[in-house]
């Protein structure tokens, strides 16, 4: 009959809970039932024992009616489940050894998982606070000349809404596929209100349906209305985040309204946007949303509302229906409509890139890297799993190998083999839930190393989600199971009879082909990790070695742009020459100086149309991005550049003097293949300079790559408002810091300081420095020596399980005579030959990876001999350190004592 | 008369016990199982223990309801009864049995030849 199975399930759980009185129950309804029935009998004639008798037989057993009852009452799955878990929880408190090897052992491998998980969550999973955010995309273009997803001009953006809005005929899909389309662009300002002082800070700058596109609704106030952001420096108005309204306005429920200024502009407050809400771009920590027409009137040197100047990311919100593929196929019509009315303005061969949002992180310009880089490490991360199960699974083989007389006993009693693996299954899967709650734990406490350049806005403070926790838990149920499977199947195919006969210590031991095929595959697994780790380590040795043509010992940067002060040039000029003299009179400096970008800059300004005097238009448009930093006279050899060729800036380089630039061999050799490029003269973008010098500094803005087009120009020619002081100490440079800044000070006690650091730690934090290969050399390294360790307990593991089970074979041949060098060498021999099978396995996959890993890597040549040669002999010495302990011990096993132990 | 008792159709002793207390009234559940076995005369096998998981499941279904009484004999007896969600349920059910047992009956005395409908 039919039943309304939620109704009935709820039921049958109560009945779990209250089972003790639903039997009592039971137990007194069927002492009445039998009473009555053999009231009947005797009624018909039968003597009272007979009455009973057949009052029993009739009812079908009192014991099975009761289980009968039991199981339709209750869910008898639920309640086998619960005895199971009790039990295999009694019998792993009984073994506290193994059970905390066990646990820890998965635990390191389900954390590298919920580490990485966690990680890859906020980068692909975790949905941004929007409405319907699998709707929203983001655009960029990419060029085939640059290597980053770059942004759009303002007026590139312009034109795509009016297609969409007003002009179909132009690109007659856009309309179709979109059913809006906005645009932003991150901008750092110099945030303050009346009374407090400035302070540096981040906010995105928009079209005016940012928020409408979004599908927000304002905290407080309101969001941009649809006139605003029209007309260029027309509304200076600013939406808080809920964060900065919060944190650095107190809360103050009377905020809208209120004037704030911004790069010393005032700006009314007209809203506060909901908690939680942190824009467009994912887990950026902005402060406000401003009308990006109001630009101009923000510190703003490079003109950010010109055709051409590519600044402004376009996020689009999908027509119902339509999908990425066909936004990307619109997208190009009419970007393509674009760069043709544009075409000095546009970059040659450029395509519109459409991506969902949640495959534009971490940021749309970098978006392309990180499917690669987090497959590659997902990859090692799953080995190190792998190898954490192949250890426990051993362990739970020689449990079970331990536990044969209870296996054989508990089948010889009736339980059948189902009920044994279920059994046994439980089992791992309780340590696996054990190490699962270690793992998810350690993610969310364990400090993951972050990038933290002051020139982007920092990490939203995001938490976890509930996402992570649900992985591990999957994961660690499967893995409970998978670790549980084949130790189970073994065991519980065990004959009773044989194992009864048998005196537990068996003289000659069986072999055990599923353990060895397990430590040849951890061996060769781990082999794999080991080598992409060292793949990792190596490359980030490398780099930190490699000459980058600038010298960062002694150094420290302090940066702050006296454009968001509104300083007139004038005034900067004269702030920059007095910041000057104040810090070479400071004692111990060295020397001291001003560059647009430091080292490893992450903002560095990037140039197009750089090229020979007199090249034509056409080849003007296709010449490459080329840095562009501008710097005091001082400032190469403060940075311990050499000019190899030609002359560094002289004070004789000034306003009024020719315009010249030093360049970088990279630019050299791009411009001028093949000739010395001293005295030629070079345009950039129009305005003709001379080449006077040539320095080294190929790798000065991003590690990895030594071809990278550079030039530096003279700040005293060419004045820039945003500039970082470097300063040279004779001594090491721990405390420097506080006297620039307060040199600084001095000078404008309101002027934000930001990245004040040594030029070392510039390098190790910068996203284009070190950062991502520490990160990647950190995370493979503990990937690599997890694995390593894993590998090792294995090993031992075998081997201490081979003497133990030959304890009285052993016994018997020393006491035969054998020497003890060969007992010790037999038992090590065996497991030996599985690391060496491992090993070759192992070297022969990573080989063929390598191939794929090492274009990600630099530095580091397929197939390098010395990562080999390294790894290979760390997994021998490993292997054989342990063997040799529990080898020894065979060794020194006592043959009377082997032989009265049984 | 056939010799050997018949099988209990699966699911049909839920039919028979609702049947049972709706006819009868409150009965406890030896009651219940010598009622069906006399009605039955005797040609069911029943294992009266199977009784009692049948009211469980109509209990979780909310088709009968149980309380402890007392006995014709003074006894403590606990009584089960129908209730009106069980009255309907035995109502559709009926009906439902009766025409598939009409079904099975018009297949089986079907003449030899004739063309199915």
């Amino acid at each position: 009959m039919l039943m309304n199975p939620i109704r009935t399930f709820l039921t049958r759980l109560r009945a779990i809970f209250t089972k003790p009185a639903l039997d009592a129950d039971f137990d007194a309804e069927l002492a009445q039932h039998l009473e009555a029935a053999t009231a009947d009998n005797i009624r018909s004639g039968m003597t009272p024992d007979e009455a009973r008798r057949q009052a029993r037989i009739a009812l079908g057993g009192v014991d099975q009616t009761k289980e009968l009852q039991r199981d339709a009452r209750g869910l008898p799955w639920l309640e086998n489940l619960v005895r199971d878990v009790r039990f295999a929880i009694r019998s792993l408190i009984k073994s506290p050894g193994f059970t905390t090897v066990a646990v820890f052992t998965l635990a390191l491998g389900l954390t590298v998982n919920a580490v990485f998980f966690t990680i890859a969550n906020d980068l692909f999973f975790r949905p941004l606070p929007a409405y319907a955010p699998d709707r929203l995309v983001v655009v960029a273009q990419k060029g085939p000349a640059i290597n980053f997803q770059l942004p759009f001009s303002y007026p590139d953006v312009e034109d795509f809404r009016r297609f969409l809005k007003a002009d179909p005929a132009a690109a007659p899909d856009l309309a179709r596929v979109f059913s809006d389309l906005m645009a932003y662009k991150e901008q750092v300002v110099h945030l303050s209100l009346a009374g407090k002082s400035t302070e540096r800070a981040f906010v995105h700058v928009a079209t005016e349906n940012y928020f409408s596109l979004l599908g927000m609704q304002p905290f407080l106030g309101r969001f941009f209305l649809p006139t605003e952001c029209r007309v260029a420096s027309a509304d200076p108005i600013i939406v808080l985040t809920y964060d900065a309204w919060a944190h650095r306005f107190g809360a103050n429920p009377e905020i809208v309204g209120q004037t704030l200024k911004l790069d010393g502009v005032p700006f009314t407050v007209v809203g506060v946007a909901p908690e939680g809400f942190f824009g467009a771009a994912f887990g950026r920590a902005l402060s406000g949303f401003v009308p990006i027409t109001m630009l101009p009137k923000l510190s703003d040197p490079y003109d950010a509302l010109k055709r051409g100047v590519l600044c402004a990311y376009v996020v689009g919100r999908l027509a119902p229906g339509a999908t990425v593929a066909q936004a990307s196929a619109a997208m190009n019509v009419a970007f393509a409509q674009v760069m043709k009315a544009n075409p000095d303005q546009s970059l040659k061969d450029s395509r519109a890139v459409v991506m969902l949002e949640s495959n534009s992180r971490p940021g749309p310009g970098i978006a392309h890297f990180a499917p690669v880089i987090m497959a590659a490490l997902s990859v090692l991360s799953l080995l190190v799993l792998v190898v954490a199960i192949a250890n426990v699974a051993n362990l739970l083989f020689a449990r079970s190998s331990a536990r044969e007389r209870e296996f054989a006993i508990r089948s010889a009693v009736g339980a059948r083999r189902f009920q044994l693996i279920r059994g046994l299954l439980v089992e791992s899967t309780v340590l696996a839930l054990a190490a699962g709650v270690v793992g998810a734990i350690a993610s969310v406490w364990l400090p993951l190393p972050t990038p933290s350049p002051s020139d982007f806005a920092p990490d939203a403070h995001l938490g976890t989600d509930w996402r992570p926790f649900v992985f591990t838990g999957i994961a660690a149920l499967v893995v409970g199971i998978v670790t549980g499977l084949l130790p189970a199947l073994k065991a519980s195919g065990i004959a009773p009879l044989a194992s009864l006969n048998n005196s537990g210590n068996s003289g000659t031991g069986r072999r055990h082909p599923w353990r060895s095929l397990l430590v040849v595959g951890q061996v060769a697994v781990s082999c794999i990790v080991l080598i992409g780790a060292a793949m990792a380590l190596r490359s980030f040795v490398f780099l930190a070695h490699s000459p980058t043509g600038f010298k960062v010992e002694n150094r420290t940067v302090a940066s702050f742009d006296l454009g968001m002060q509104n300083y007139s040039p004038e005034q900067g000029r004269r702030f920059q020459a007095q910041l000057l003299e104040r810090l070479r009179a400071l004692p111990g400096i060295e020397s001291a100086s001003l560059t647009t970008s430091p080292p490893l800059d992450a903002f560095v300004n990037r140039k197009g149309g750089v090229t020979a005097a007199g090249a034509s238009k056409e080849a003007a448009r296709s010449a490459p991005t080329v840095a562009c930093v501008y710097v005091e006279r001082e400032c190469l050899a403060t940075l311990g550049m050499r000019v190899e060729a030609g002359r560094d800036f002289t004070a004789h380089d000034g306003p009024g003097a020719p315009f010249v630039i030093v360049v970088n061999r990279a630019l050299a050799r791009q411009l001028f293949p093949g000739q010395d490029p001293i005295g030629h003269r070079v345009s950039v973008q129009g305005n003709v300079a001379e080449v006077i010098g040539v320095v080294g500094a190929d790798r000065f803005y991003s590690l990895t790559s030594d071809n990278s087009p550079l030039f530096f120009g003279a700040l005293e020619q060419d004045y820039h408002s945003n500039v970082s002081a470097i300063v040279w100490t004779k001594e090491s440079t721990g405390s420097i810091g506080p006297d620039i800044a307060k040199v600084v000070h001095d000078l404008d006690p309101d002027l934000p300081i930001y990245r004040i650091q040594t030029l070392a730690e510039q390098v190790e934090k910068s996203p284009l420095g070190l950062m991502p290969f520490r990160i990647g050399a950190v995370v493979a390294g503990a990937q690599g020596g997890i694995a390593l360790l894993l590998a090792g307990a294995g090993i031992f593991g075998l081997v201490a399980f081979a003497v133990t089970r030959r304890t009285r074979e052993i016994g018997i041949r020393v006491a035969l005579g054998a020497s003890r060098f060969a007992v010790m060498r037999d038992v090590a021999m065996g497991s030996l030959v599985l690391v060496l099978i491992g090993l070759a396995v192992g070297l022969a996959i990573s080989l063929a990876a390598s191939r794929a890993l090492s274009g990600l890597l630099a530095g580091v040549g397929h197939g390098d001999g010395l990562i080999i040669g390294g790894v290979a002999s760390l997994v021998l010495l490993t292997a054989l350190a342990a063997c040799w302990l529990p080898a020894r011990r065979a060794m020194l096993i006592n043959p009377v004592d082997a032989l009265r132990a049984e | 008369m056939p010799t050997e008792k018949l099988d209990l159709l699966q699911g049909t002793l839920d039919l028979l016990v609702l049947q049972t207390l709706a006819s009868m009234g409150p009965m406890h559940g030896y009651g219940i199982a010598r009622r069906i076995e006399q009605v039955g005369a005797d040609a069911l096998m029943l294992n009266q223990g199977t009784i009692y998981a049948a009211l469980v499941r109509l209990q979780q279904g909310g088709f009968i309801g149980a309380e402890w009484g007392t006995s014709d004999n003074n006894r403590k007896a606990k009584y089960y009864q129908i209730t009106a969600r069980g009255r309907k349920r035995l109502g559709a059910e009926t009906a439902n049995w009766q025409r598939m047992a009409g079904v099975v009956q018009r297949i089986l005395t079907a003449p030899a030849g004739e063309a199915a409908p």
